[in-house]
């Protein structure tokens, strides 16, 4: 029922901002405005991830770091722990739910629950990881790039 | 319920909201007077370097646009799971199933251009691999408004005010405002991980945190931006259902400042936090960061260096506290048929220091040299990749771990033909860990040819593309008793894809592998078909039929595992 109330709260909102707007004088009949949150730049951006993700899963690291933005802080031990967790996982699976999306101009955060499931060289017993990860996201030229990402790591050998 | 809203913050937030509305309405008409719209827009670019382009919208009618865009997609399936390892084999279930997820984005374009929009995404499923926790989640909520220099969205938002104070998702209100040169930024909200986790609907494992930061933005000349920041979080006790979670609070301020001359870009950023734990010793800690760029027609360089105590705190997803790090790299066109890039790295982990053990963790040093060479006119479509990573790692014990990785590509791409071929070469060595010391061979091989009916006057009305993909890889261990025993990983797939203009498409996925195990263990199959077909229905409806069998380790004891999921999709786009 909390979240009929927060629906409520935020057509009021719509409601209230509509009425400013009208409020307004209509002083310029053109204008500039910024790039409005929108679901196209969302779902682009959750693309991005899971076709990293993919690659990662696929043992494609050079091409999964390349989703990586240049000047990242621990970039490198992302990519160390991608390659390390390719030598010591085989048949990597990563199944991904609950996922839940913000966003703001440019920046997009993604939190993913994942189970992560493989089999451990060299024994090769299966094995099953689980957690939960917030991505960000950023696009510069229309290009979305992995700028952070906080909680479990889904990377880790 | 036991969570309450802090009507302090909304108090606070009301008013900015009030006063952001207000103020556009006084000192839009100024600005309006006083700018061109390139000059606003040219201000608004400097403000949001790397964002979307500014739009300009005119209405000639003087009338409000109402726009609404999203879909919805139904899912019913049916999983047929078949595990020999129950859970560790598949998170999927048995049963008849339903999904459905909705996208809506209603927009209101005034006629001054300032747009209000209230979008929606959610999800219904009564299928647990989809949502572990609960039938229906809302993924992403947030209703705002965009105007002229100024913005305020409420619901899920994505507050980037720097690398070292703030960037990261939260449920709460956002707003800026652009008065001249100056651009003040400020949040207000709830760290969650979802609205159901705020109405308690999914269990709480953490505590709700309550979140406001504001930024500072001020232009001195076209290319110089300084910025300061600030932040408060604060855990509200005893929200979450795990009993005794001790709570939090943190501070953090930041200044910085970015410089972009066109072929020069340089940013910084100092910062300082104070985090405190209920009953423990509070932290304080320090970051900094600086990184650089130069682009010129032929070479780009870029360098960095960025260093975070342990103990810093922030609320951005991008600062990894306990790193320093410094980093320089570039690339050079050196000819028509040649580029090259060499990246150069050092990264040392950091903890705290203590009695019990030393503060650094691991000092890595990395690099990757490589080169791009287009065979170019005298072999058309003809393309060679090489690549040279390495990446030697001393641990707090004195452990070293070495990666050395190389790669060979080469490429041919016409219109209708794609193929390519790689070989790579690992070898991965590490004293603290020597079972998993190995050498890897990796092939990887590709083709696809796409036929169409395209011609010199027409675009084509159908195509079929065909693809042939295959990989193997072996991995001999060099350490130890299991010294000289190998793995072989082996996959290929075939896929046919066909469409054609009104009718709707055809996806065929057919593809096998297997694994050979060490020590005489029996090898590891698997098999995999996927296939799918979809038709438009009307211009904003479709419908897809889709069935896909996957089974990995065939007839293993303990291992196999079988996925069958055969479905139907219908679609409507708004």
């Amino acid at each position: 029922m909390a979240c009929l109330k927060y629906l409520r709260m935020i057509l009021v909102s719509f409601v209230l901002l509509s009425v400013c707007a009208c409020a307004t004088p209509d002083k310029a009949a053109v204008s500039v405005y910024s790039s409005a949150s929108n679901l196209a730049m969302q779902n682009d951006a959750k693309q991005m991830l899971i076709t990293m993700l993919n690659q990662y899963a696929q043992g494609e690291i050079s091409l999964a770091q390349q989703w990586l933005e240049e000047d990242m802080m621990g970039r490198q031990v992302i990519i160390d722990n991608m390659q390390q967790s390719h030598v010591q996982q085989k048949q990597i699976e990563l199944k991904l739910s609950d996922t839940t999306m913000a966003q703001t101009n440019d920046t997009v955060m993604i939190q993913i629950t994942w189970e992560k499931r493989f089999l451990r060289i060299p024994t090769m017993q299966a094995q099953l990881k689980q957690g939960k990860t917030q991505f960000l996201l950023t696009s510069k030229h229309a290009i979305w790039k992995l700028v952070g990402m906080s909680g479990d790591n889904v990377f880790a050998p | 319920m036991n969570f309450t809203i802090n009507f302090r913050q909304v108090r606070c937030l009301s008013f900015l909201i009030l006063y952001l509305t207000l103020s556009n309405s006084v000192l839009g008409a100024e600005d309006h007077v006083e700018n061109t719209n390139e000059a606003v827009a040219k201000s608004w670019q400097q403000q949001n370097v790397g964002a979307a382009t500014p739009a300009l919208i005119k209405q000639e009618d003087g009338t409000t646009k109402i726009e609404w865009h999203g879909g919805v997609t139904v899912d019913h399936y049916r999983n047929t799971i078949t595990s020999a390892s129950d859970k560790l084999g598949t998170n999927l279930n048995n049963g008849y199933f339903v999904t459905t997820q909705a996208q809506s984005d209603l927009r209101a374009i005034n006629p001054n251009g300032a747009v209000n929009y209230f979008q929606l995404s959610a999800t219904t499923t009564d299928d647990r691999a989809v949502l572990n926790h609960h039938y229906r989640q809302i993924n992403m909520m947030q209703v705002g408004r965009v105007g002229e220099g100024y913005q305020l969205a409420l619901g899920d938002v994505a507050p980037n005010f720097s690398n070292l104070s703030s960037a990261f998702g939260a449920r709460g209100l956002f707003g800026q405002k652009q008065i001249n040169q100056t651009v003040l930024s400020g949040y207000a909200g709830l760290y969650a991980p979802s609205w159901e986790y705020l109405d308690s609907t999914v269990p709480r494992q953490q505590l709700l945190k309550e979140v406001q930061g504001a930024k500072l933005e001020q232009s001195f000349t076209e290319k110089l931006k300084v910025f300061v920041t600030t932040l408060h979080a604060r855990d509200r006790r005893e929200t979450a259902d795990i009993v005794g979670l001790p709570a939090t609070a943190l501070r953090n301020n930041s200044v910085g400042f970015q410089w972009n001359d066109g072929a020069y870009q340089l940013t910084g950023e100092t910062a300082i936090s104070h985090f405190q734990q209920q009953n423990a010793q509070s932290l304080s800690g320090r970051a900094s960061l600086l990184d650089g760029a130069w682009r010129g027609q032929k070479v780009s360089l870029k360098a960095g260096y960025h260093d975070l105590e342990a103990e810093f705190s922030s609320l951005s997803q991008s600062a990894q506290p306990g790193i320093r790090e410094r980093y320089v790299g570039g690339d050079w066109v050196a000819s028509a048929w040649l580029s090259l890039g060499l990246d150069l790295r050092n990264s040392q982990q950091y903890t705290f220091a203590s009695f019990a053990g030393a503060a650094k963790l691991a000092d890595t040093d990395s690099g990757s040299l490589r080169a791009n060479i287009n065979l170019g006119a005298s072999y058309p479509g003809w393309g060679i990749t090489l690549q040279q990573t390495f990446s030697n790692t001393e641990d707090a014990n004195s452990n070293i771990s070495r990666k050395d990785l190389t790669s060979a590509g080469v490429s041919y791409a016409t219109a209708r033909w794609n193929a390519a071929f790689t070989y790579g070469y690992d070898e991965v060595t590490s004293q603290a860990n020597p079972a998993g010391d190995s050498h890897t061979n990796r092939w990887q091989a590709s083709a696809s040819r796409a036929f169409n009916n395209a011609d010199e006057l027409s675009a084509a009305t159908w195509t079929v593309t065909t693809g042939l993909s295959a990989n193997l890889e072996t991995q001999k261990l060099v350490y130890g008793l299991l010294a000289g025993e190998e793995t072989r990983a082996f996959t290929s797939s075939l896929n046919v894809g066909a469409q054609r203009n009104g009718w709707g498409t055809l996806n065929l996925m057919v593809g096998n592998g297997f694994n050979t195990r060490m020590l005489n263990q029996s090898t590891l199959r698997m098999t995999t078909v996927q296939f799918d077909a979809s038709r438009p229905i009307g211009e904003k409806g479709g419908v897809k039929l889709y069935w896909r069998d996957v089974r990995r380790n065939i007839d293993d004891l303990l291992l196999d595992t079988q996925e069958k999921v055969v479905g139907v999709q219908l679609s409507y786009q708004i």
